[in-house]
Protein backbone atom coordinates (compact mmCIF):
# COMPACT_ATOMS: atom_id res chain seq x y z
CA UNK A 1 0.00 0.00 0.00
CA UNK A 2 0.81 3.47 -1.03
CA UNK A 3 1.90 5.72 1.44
CA UNK A 4 -0.74 8.15 -0.16
CA UNK A 5 -3.60 5.83 0.12
CA UNK A 6 -2.60 4.94 3.69
CA UNK A 7 -2.70 8.30 4.55
CA UNK A 8 -6.08 9.15 2.68
CA UNK A 9 -7.67 5.57 4.65
CA UNK A 10 -6.62 7.74 8.11
CA UNK A 11 -8.14 10.45 7.15
CA UNK A 12 -11.08 8.33 6.38
CA UNK A 13 -11.42 6.44 9.81
CA UNK A 14 -10.57 9.71 11.42
CA UNK A 15 -14.17 11.38 9.94
CA UNK A 16 -15.95 7.87 10.27
CA UNK A 17 -14.97 8.41 14.14
CA UNK A 18 -17.04 11.36 14.21
CA UNK A 19 -20.20 10.89 12.32
CA UNK A 20 -22.43 9.99 14.87
CA UNK A 21 -21.24 13.70 16.41
CA UNK A 22 -21.50 15.18 13.20
CA UNK A 23 -25.03 13.85 12.37
CA UNK A 24 -26.18 15.08 16.06
CA UNK A 25 -24.76 18.49 15.69
CA UNK A 26 -26.40 18.38 11.98
CA UNK A 27 -29.93 17.90 13.19
CA UNK A 28 -29.89 20.14 15.97
CA UNK A 29 -29.32 22.74 12.81
CA UNK A 30 -31.63 21.44 10.56
CA UNK A 31 -34.41 19.42 12.64
CA UNK A 32 -34.59 16.99 10.33
CA UNK A 33 -33.24 13.59 8.90
CA UNK A 34 -32.97 14.10 4.97
CA UNK A 35 -31.66 17.13 5.65
CA UNK A 36 -28.91 16.33 8.15
CA UNK A 37 -27.78 13.30 6.38
CA UNK A 38 -27.25 15.95 3.36
CA UNK A 39 -24.96 18.56 5.26
CA UNK A 40 -22.98 15.60 6.67
CA UNK A 41 -22.21 14.20 3.55
CA UNK A 42 -21.30 17.65 2.14
CA UNK A 43 -19.48 18.32 5.53
CA UNK A 44 -17.59 14.86 5.00
CA UNK A 45 -16.75 15.45 1.39
CA UNK A 46 -15.55 18.91 2.08
CA UNK A 47 -13.01 17.54 4.64
CA UNK A 48 -11.41 15.05 2.33
CA UNK A 49 -10.88 17.49 -0.32
CA UNK A 50 -9.09 19.76 2.48
CA UNK A 51 -8.38 17.09 4.78
CA UNK A 52 -4.62 19.16 4.09
CA UNK A 53 -5.74 21.56 6.11
CA UNK A 54 -5.94 19.35 9.52
CA UNK A 55 -2.14 20.07 11.05
CA UNK A 56 -3.24 19.09 14.61
CA UNK A 57 -5.27 15.83 14.41
CA UNK A 58 -6.12 16.36 17.96
CA UNK A 59 -8.59 19.44 16.43
CA UNK A 60 -10.33 16.95 13.71
CA UNK A 61 -13.75 17.68 16.22
CA UNK A 62 -13.65 21.09 16.01
CA UNK A 63 -12.14 21.29 12.42
CA UNK A 64 -14.83 19.63 11.54
CA UNK A 65 -17.57 20.75 13.13
CA UNK A 66 -16.23 24.09 11.80
CA UNK A 67 -16.83 22.67 8.09
CA UNK A 68 -20.34 21.85 9.43
CA UNK A 69 -21.46 24.95 10.49
CA UNK A 70 -19.75 27.07 6.99
CA UNK A 71 -21.21 23.88 4.67
CA UNK A 72 -24.53 25.08 6.89
CA UNK A 73 -24.56 28.75 6.60
CA UNK A 74 -23.54 28.26 2.82
CA UNK A 75 -26.64 25.87 2.11
CA UNK A 76 -29.18 28.18 3.91
CA UNK A 77 -27.61 31.40 1.71
CA UNK A 78 -28.94 29.35 -1.58
CA UNK A 79 -31.50 27.89 -0.70
CA UNK A 80 -33.82 30.45 1.94
CA UNK A 81 -35.43 26.97 3.45
CA UNK A 82 -34.15 27.66 7.03
CA UNK A 83 -35.74 30.95 8.31
CA UNK A 84 -33.69 30.96 11.52
CA UNK A 85 -31.27 34.00 13.31
CA UNK A 86 -28.00 33.62 11.25
CA UNK A 87 -25.52 31.69 13.72
CA UNK A 88 -23.28 34.96 13.93
CA UNK A 89 -26.64 37.12 15.06
CA UNK A 90 -26.15 39.19 18.31
CA UNK A 91 -29.09 38.40 21.20
CA UNK A 92 -30.14 40.25 23.54
CA UNK A 93 -29.11 40.47 27.69
CA UNK A 94 -30.37 36.73 29.27
CA UNK A 95 -32.96 37.49 31.88
CA UNK A 96 -32.89 35.93 35.28
CA UNK A 97 -33.98 32.27 36.19
CA UNK A 98 -33.06 29.30 37.60
CA UNK A 99 -34.37 25.94 37.71
CA UNK A 100 -32.85 25.33 41.09
CA UNK A 101 -34.74 28.03 42.82
CA UNK A 102 -37.54 27.44 41.38
CA UNK A 103 -37.50 23.51 42.79
CA UNK A 104 -36.58 24.46 46.19
CA UNK A 105 -39.21 26.82 46.47
CA UNK A 106 -41.76 24.25 45.24
CA UNK A 107 -43.95 21.97 46.52
CA UNK A 108 -42.01 19.30 45.20
CA UNK A 109 -40.28 16.87 48.17
CA UNK A 110 -38.20 14.03 48.05
CA UNK A 111 -35.60 12.98 50.65
CA UNK A 112 -34.65 16.32 51.22
CA UNK A 113 -32.39 17.01 47.82
CA UNK A 114 -35.91 17.76 45.28
CA UNK A 115 -33.59 19.43 42.48
CA UNK A 116 -31.59 16.32 42.35
CA UNK A 117 -34.66 14.24 42.00
CA UNK A 118 -35.95 16.66 39.64
CA UNK A 119 -33.32 15.84 36.91
CA UNK A 120 -33.86 12.29 37.80
CA UNK A 121 -37.64 12.57 36.37
CA UNK A 122 -36.79 13.80 33.58
CA UNK A 123 -36.70 11.19 30.83
CA UNK A 124 -33.90 11.74 28.32
CA UNK A 125 -36.98 12.44 25.28
CA UNK A 126 -37.88 15.91 27.67
CA UNK A 127 -34.52 16.91 27.58
CA UNK A 128 -34.19 16.40 24.21
CA UNK A 129 -37.33 17.82 23.55
CA UNK A 130 -36.63 21.41 25.51
CA UNK A 131 -33.02 21.68 23.79
CA UNK A 132 -35.41 21.32 20.54
CA UNK A 133 -36.98 23.91 21.05
CA UNK A 134 -34.04 27.10 22.18
CA UNK A 135 -33.72 29.45 19.33
CA UNK A 136 -30.83 28.16 17.24
CA UNK A 137 -28.39 30.64 18.10
CA UNK A 138 -28.44 29.17 21.77
CA UNK A 139 -29.11 25.64 20.96
CA UNK A 140 -26.36 25.54 18.79
CA UNK A 141 -24.00 27.08 21.39
CA UNK A 142 -25.38 24.93 24.57
CA UNK A 143 -25.40 21.64 21.97
CA UNK A 144 -21.48 22.77 21.15
CA UNK A 145 -20.48 23.25 25.16
CA UNK A 146 -22.98 20.71 26.98
CA UNK A 147 -23.49 17.74 24.63
CA UNK A 148 -20.20 17.75 22.78
CA UNK A 149 -18.55 19.15 25.68
CA UNK A 150 -15.97 21.50 23.19
CA UNK A 151 -14.77 24.76 25.11
CA UNK A 152 -15.66 28.13 24.33
CA UNK A 153 -12.50 28.49 22.54
CA UNK A 154 -13.18 26.30 19.89
CA UNK A 155 -16.51 26.91 20.02
CA UNK A 156 -16.46 30.42 19.10
CA UNK A 157 -13.75 29.06 16.11
CA UNK A 158 -16.46 26.67 14.85
CA UNK A 159 -19.16 29.43 14.90
CA UNK A 160 -16.92 32.56 13.85
CA UNK A 161 -17.96 34.38 16.70
CA UNK A 162 -15.74 35.66 19.58
CA UNK A 163 -15.24 34.20 22.90
CA UNK A 164 -18.08 36.32 24.36
CA UNK A 165 -20.51 35.75 22.38
CA UNK A 166 -20.13 32.54 23.15
CA UNK A 167 -20.55 32.75 26.86
CA UNK A 168 -23.66 34.45 26.30
CA UNK A 169 -25.00 32.56 24.55
CA UNK A 170 -24.51 29.74 26.65
CA UNK A 171 -26.05 31.23 29.20
CA UNK A 172 -29.10 32.80 27.61
CA UNK A 173 -29.36 29.29 26.06
CA UNK A 174 -29.27 27.63 29.59
CA UNK A 175 -31.38 30.35 31.26
CA UNK A 176 -34.36 29.21 28.02
CA UNK A 177 -33.32 25.36 28.88
CA UNK A 178 -34.15 25.63 32.42
CA UNK A 179 -37.76 27.49 32.13
CA UNK A 180 -38.31 25.06 29.55
CA UNK A 181 -37.71 22.29 31.76
CA UNK A 182 -39.69 24.35 34.70
CA UNK A 183 -42.30 24.23 32.12
CA UNK A 184 -42.47 20.34 32.10
CA UNK A 185 -42.21 19.96 35.90
CA UNK A 186 -45.33 22.27 36.25
CA UNK A 187 -46.92 19.38 33.81
CA UNK A 188 -45.28 16.19 36.03
CA UNK A 189 -47.97 18.71 38.49
CA UNK A 190 -44.90 20.49 40.56
CA UNK A 191 -46.20 23.20 41.89
CA UNK A 192 -44.17 27.10 43.38
CA UNK A 193 -45.43 27.52 46.84
CA UNK A 194 -46.39 31.00 48.65
CA UNK A 195 -43.08 32.56 49.63
CA UNK A 196 -43.52 32.04 53.26
CA UNK A 197 -43.64 28.16 52.52
CA UNK A 198 -40.07 28.48 51.10
CA UNK A 199 -37.39 27.21 53.31
CA UNK A 200 -34.37 28.80 51.27
CA UNK A 201 -32.31 30.54 53.39
CA UNK A 202 -30.74 33.68 52.12
CA UNK A 203 -26.93 33.97 52.60
CA UNK A 204 -25.13 37.57 54.05
CA UNK A 205 -23.21 37.55 51.02
CA UNK A 206 -21.45 41.30 50.82
CA UNK A 207 -22.04 41.86 54.69
CA UNK A 208 -19.96 40.61 57.39
CA UNK A 209 -18.96 37.64 56.99
CA UNK A 210 -17.75 35.11 59.57
CA UNK A 211 -16.34 32.22 58.52
CA UNK A 212 -16.80 30.21 61.38
CA UNK A 213 -17.16 26.03 60.60
CA UNK A 214 -21.10 25.28 61.26
CA UNK A 215 -21.28 28.07 58.62
CA UNK A 216 -19.03 26.28 55.36
CA UNK A 217 -21.04 24.62 53.11
CA UNK A 218 -19.26 21.03 52.24
CA UNK A 219 -16.76 22.56 50.01
CA UNK A 220 -15.40 24.43 52.77
CA UNK A 221 -16.16 21.94 55.53
CA UNK A 222 -13.86 19.54 53.17
CA UNK A 223 -10.94 22.95 52.81
CA UNK A 224 -11.04 23.23 56.42
CA UNK A 225 -10.43 19.75 57.40
CA UNK A 226 -7.32 19.10 54.61
CA UNK A 227 -5.87 22.43 56.16
CA UNK A 228 -6.05 20.83 59.41
CA UNK B 1 7.11 32.65 54.73
CA UNK B 2 3.81 33.91 51.83
CA UNK B 3 1.90 36.93 52.63
CA UNK B 4 -2.08 35.61 53.16
CA UNK B 5 -3.29 37.22 50.24
CA UNK B 6 -6.88 38.77 51.19
CA UNK B 7 -10.01 37.44 49.25
CA UNK B 8 -12.41 40.24 48.21
CA UNK B 9 -16.47 39.41 49.76
CA UNK B 10 -18.81 39.15 46.72
CA UNK B 11 -22.58 39.35 46.65
CA UNK B 12 -24.46 36.31 45.37
CA UNK B 13 -25.53 38.54 42.43
CA UNK B 14 -21.61 38.80 41.26
CA UNK B 15 -21.44 34.89 41.61
CA UNK B 16 -24.06 34.82 39.97
CA UNK B 17 -22.64 36.05 36.89
CA UNK B 18 -19.33 33.90 37.00
CA UNK B 19 -21.51 30.17 37.33
CA UNK B 20 -21.10 28.91 33.44
CA UNK B 21 -17.85 30.27 33.54
CA UNK B 22 -16.68 28.12 36.78
CA UNK B 23 -18.75 25.43 35.58
CA UNK B 24 -17.50 25.08 31.99
CA UNK B 25 -13.94 25.45 33.66
CA UNK B 26 -13.27 29.01 32.36
CA UNK B 27 -12.55 30.48 35.17
CA UNK B 28 -8.89 31.68 36.45
CA UNK B 29 -7.20 33.76 39.13
CA UNK B 30 -8.49 36.26 41.49
CA UNK B 31 -12.50 35.91 40.03
CA UNK B 32 -11.79 32.25 40.62
CA UNK B 33 -10.82 32.27 44.02
CA UNK B 34 -13.40 34.87 44.90
CA UNK B 35 -15.93 32.88 43.29
CA UNK B 36 -14.92 29.72 44.90
CA UNK B 37 -14.40 31.74 48.37
CA UNK B 38 -18.63 32.93 48.16
CA UNK B 39 -19.73 29.47 46.94
CA UNK B 40 -17.52 27.83 50.38
CA UNK B 41 -19.89 30.29 52.69
CA UNK B 42 -23.13 30.25 50.74
CA UNK B 43 -25.38 27.53 50.96
CA UNK B 44 -27.42 28.87 48.29
CA UNK B 45 -24.99 29.95 45.74
CA UNK B 46 -23.04 25.91 46.65
CA UNK B 47 -26.51 24.14 45.86
CA UNK B 48 -26.70 26.53 43.01
CA UNK B 49 -23.74 25.77 41.08
CA UNK B 50 -23.62 22.12 42.64
CA UNK B 51 -27.70 21.84 40.48
CA UNK B 52 -26.21 23.49 37.56
CA UNK B 53 -23.22 21.01 37.00
CA UNK B 54 -25.48 17.94 37.31
CA UNK B 55 -27.62 19.33 34.95
CA UNK B 56 -24.85 19.91 32.37
CA UNK B 57 -23.77 16.25 33.21
CA UNK B 58 -27.40 15.15 32.85
CA UNK B 59 -27.37 17.35 29.30
CA UNK B 60 -24.17 15.23 28.58
CA UNK B 61 -25.28 11.65 29.33
CA UNK B 62 -29.13 12.30 27.58
CA UNK B 63 -29.26 9.35 24.99
CA UNK B 64 -29.09 10.64 21.19
CA UNK B 65 -29.66 8.60 18.66
CA UNK B 66 -26.45 7.60 16.33
CA UNK B 67 -25.86 8.58 12.44
CA UNK B 68 -28.84 6.45 10.67
CA UNK B 69 -27.51 3.83 8.50
CA UNK B 70 -28.85 5.25 5.49
CA UNK B 71 -26.03 7.86 6.38
CA UNK B 72 -23.44 5.42 6.64
CA UNK B 73 -24.12 3.96 3.04
CA UNK B 74 -24.01 7.49 1.71
CA UNK B 75 -20.75 8.10 3.25
CA UNK B 76 -19.37 4.71 2.20
CA UNK B 77 -20.18 5.60 -0.97
CA UNK B 78 -18.43 8.52 -0.72
CA UNK B 79 -15.38 7.04 0.36
CA UNK B 80 -15.58 4.64 -2.63
CA UNK B 81 -15.78 7.57 -4.97
CA UNK B 82 -12.95 9.50 -3.71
Amino acid sequence: MSGKVAKHDEQKKFILNYLDDLYRYAMSLCHNQTDAEDLVSNTVLKAIESAENLHDKTKVKPWLFRILSNQFIDQRRKSKRFPHLPLGEQEDEPERFSLYEAVKASSFTENGTPEKALLQKFLDEDIQQAISELPEVFRVALVLSDKEELSYQEIAGILGVPIGTVRSRIARGRTILQQKLWLQAQEMGIRTRAPKESKEKECACGKEETASGNQLTEIGKKRVLEKR
Amino acid sequence: MAKKQHIRKITCEEAEKSFNDLIDGFLKGKTKEELEHHIEHCAKCFGRVEFEKKLKERIRSTQFKGSPASLRRKIAALFEET
